[in-house]
């Protein structure tokens, strides 16, 4: 069901938004089977499988970096996820996360950033623990300046 | 160059959480990172493993499969035993301690044990099956038949089963012990075998004091019990009688045994015997007429104005092949006038037991006492002899003797007490020289009562020993009344003031307060300063009688007593 509505959610601000030039927008695929949809410094992502996380990325900083003679984008921001799965009865997590952009092919960019985590899920107790992500993520930019 | 030492900044922080974080999970993906914190979690037991394990889990308060009886209270350590309230209440009406069984109030604070240990600390008794699985009861009441058992009446609400499951952390094997709560109404036994019977968790217990061991019954002794005899052999005697708290024991009384009828409980087989004829009920006033001797001989009056009843009764000498023979009825004096029997009564020895009749001559009516002995024994038989036949008593000891305090018994003299309209009396009767050989008396004025407001200030006695009787007493004091505590001690004619407060006010009810084996005053009073509510002991101190330091504090705070039951 959550699946669905993510779903028609990126197809309507797909189909929404192609007609807004001034919006930075992208959609893509994340490494851990996942899709997202970005819309200037928000992104909302599904990744699913078990267990499915849903949450919302905030990019407040972005930068331009030289790094050994080549153009790349900083980014830093914050993320806060709802986790879903079968053998919970609820759980969240979020973290701050840093990493790097680059236009690989035309509008499709290629991103990578380490986050440091926290999470609090609930099987028979409550369970929390500290550490650390890779994300990698391809996206296509359909609107703005990218 | 900026934006490289931004690059470094945060790749170096990142490093310093990394090692000052107690647990670090690593993943590829935020998803990654979060199946890994799940898997920590099924390590450590927290998280099911699988969908079915949780959903089992789910499904379990239905379907509990219980049939756990109640097997053990903790009573390590306990000095006192008490019923309060399981959660804290300050707005219900302040209860009295009342020695070992009376209810202070009707209100209907679901209650638990507690224990008060040597060292004064406070404990919450916990009452396990025999798995270790503790449950949650409200308690009605305890009755203390003797330092060996008490008898407590409670229902069971629910029971925390403790799981125990064993895993691996970091290499080493740990148990890790979790408990989940099961009210009854999710006990599987409660609802198919039985249907939904509620009634089927109130029970009744006889519970050893020495470890604890719960012992499930019926008719044990309850809340609305005044007398309960032991013998030699460890039975316990006591009329079948209405409790004042647990009023769904009567309602289970209606198709067993009578109301009225005298009852044995042998702790041996934990078995519970009726010892009075069929038929006959024991009338219950302020005492109940009978009395059993310590060989199990018993006597007792089957209604007012009939003659009374006695069994003689036959033992080996370790009590192992107990017997009642049969009754014989023995009349009670008779006159001219319409006569009624007084009670039985057995010495402070429980060695005989003893009729004691009114019977009137001449033309003045009912001036005479007679006295009569009841002594039987496996080595003697039994024979009734006529000890005395006391003449000029004073005319109100002899109305009211069955209404009064028997401080001593013996062969030669019954030492009493009685209280009335304007003194307190302690008549000595004279068994050898028919004739009331001593009497002292105290006016309520002695204490500066108003005769006419008597029953506002004379607030209660308690019988220390044979010779010493401590009254509590009410008076105006300097803003506030002040309560008095005198030690009266009527062979010497003598008495003292021994502690007097206007800072507590001890709670109603009676007995007003208890006595301790030291002869220490125990009673529950409230701080008028600060409106709580305290457990005192107090030491009596005729030279310094008001010196505060006279009391302890078994315990401070708003935790409502209803009865307090010394166990040692």
């Amino acid at each position: 069901m959550i699946k669905k509505l993510i779903f028609l959610l990126i197809l309507t601000l797909l189909i929404s938004t192609t007609y807004v030039e001034s919006l930075q927008i992208g959609f893509g695929w994340t490494l851990d089977t996942g899709l997202h949809i970005r819309v200037n410094k928000f992104e909302l992502q599904g990744v699913f499988g078990e267990p499915s996380i849903y949450g919302l990325r905030f990019y407040p900083i972005n930068k331009d970096v030289n790094i050994i003679g080549k153009e790349f984008n900083f980014y830093s921001g914050v993320e806060a996820n709802y986790v879903s799965s079968e053998v919970l009865d609820w759980g969240y997590t979020a973290g701050i996360f840093a990493g790097l952009d680059k236009a690989i092919f035309k509008k499709l960019h290629l991103s990578l950033d380490l986050g440091v985590f926290f999470s609090t899920v609930k099987g028979w107790e409550e369970f929390s623990d500290w550490g650390a992500a890779i994300n990698t993520k391809l996206t296509w930019y359909i609107g703005g300046k990218k | 160059m900026k934006n490289k030492l931004l690059i470094i900044i945060f790749t170096i922080t990142s490093l310093f959480f990394v090692s000052h974080i107690y647990s670090f999970q690593f993943g590829v993906g935020t998803r990654g990172f979060v199946k890994k914190v799940i898997e920590k979690g099924q390590e450590e037991g927290k998280i099911p493993k699988t969908k079915e394990e949780k959903e089992k889990e789910k499904g379990e308060p239905n379907t509990i499969n219980y049939t756990g009886k109640l097997d053990k209270l903790d009573l390590s350590q306990a000095k006192y035993l008490f019923l309060a309230p399981k959660s804290t209440s300050t707005t219900s009406p302040s209860p009295s301690i009342k020695g070992a069984i009376y209810k202070a109030d009707m209100t209907q604070t679901e209650k638990t044990v507690f224990k008060m240990k040597e060292n004064g600390d406070i404990e919450e008794v916990n009452i396990y099956d025999e798995q270790g699985n503790r449950f949650d009861v409200n308690v009605y009441y305890i009755v203390k038949l003797s330092t060996e058992f008490i008898s407590v009446a409670l229902e069971i609400k629910g029971v925390w089963i403790v799981t125990t499951t064993t895993q691996v952390v970091n290499g080493s094997t740990q148990v890790v012990t979790t408990e989940q709560y099961f009210p009854v109404s999710q006990w599987q036994t409660s609802i198919s075998t039985m249907g939904w019977n509620y009634s089927q968790y109130k029970k009744q217990y006889l519970v050893r004091l020495e470890d604890g061991a719960v012992f499930e019954g019926r008719y044990l002794p309850n809340d609305g019990n005044k007398k309960i005899y032991q013998d030699m052999y460890g039975n316990y005697y006591y009329i079948l009688a209405w409790s004042n708290s647990a009023w769904w024991l009567n309602y289970g009384y209606g198709t067993g045994i009578q109301q009225g009828s005298l009852l044995k409980l042998n702790t041996q087989n934990m078995s519970v015997q009726v010892v009075s004829a069929q038929g006959d009920t024991i009338p219950s006033y302020d005492v109940e007429a009978f009395a059993v001797d310590k060989y199990g001989n018993l006597a007792y009056l089957p209604m007012i104005g009939s003659d009374y009843k006695y069994r003689k009764t036959t033992a080996t000498v370790d009590g192992s092949s107990i017997e009642h023979k049969g009754f014989f009825n023995y009349p009670i004096g008779s006159s001219n006038y319409a006569v009624v029997g007084l009670l039985p009564i057995v010495d402070i020895n429980c060695d005989g037991i003893y009729f004691v009749d009114r019977v009137s001559e001449g033309e003045y009516g009912l001036k005479n006492l007679r006295v009569r002995k009841l002594e039987c024994n496996y080595n003697t038989g039994y024979e009734i002899k006529i000890t005395s036949n006391v003449g000029s008593v004073y005319y109100e000891i002899v109305n009211s003797l069955s209404y009064s305090k028997i401080l001593s018994i013996g062969d030669k003299e019954i030492s009493l007490l009685k209280t009335t309209y304007g003194k307190i009396l302690f008549p000595t009767i004279d068994l050898v020289n028919v004739t009331t050989s001593y009497y002292y008396e105290v006016n309520y004025s002695t204490f500066g009562i108003d005769y006419n407001n008597f029953s506002n200030g004379f607030l209660g006695y308690q019988v220390v020993s044979s010779t010493e009787v401590y009254v509590l007493i009410k008076t105006q004091g300097q803003g506030r009344d002040r309560y008095t505590f005198y030690a009266i001690y009527p062979k010497e004619e003598r008495i003292e003031k021994v502690f007097y407060t206007e800072k507590y006010e001890p709670s109603k009810g009676w007995p007003p307060f208890s006595v301790d084996e030291n002869g220490n005053i125990i009673i529950t009073a409230t701080d008028l300063d600060t409106g709580t509510k305290n457990v005192l002991k107090i030491t009596p101190n005729p030279d310094d009688p008001g010196n505060p330091n006279n009391i302890t504090f078994l315990q401070q705070g708003n935790v409502e007593i209803y009865y307090l039951v010394r166990v040692y």
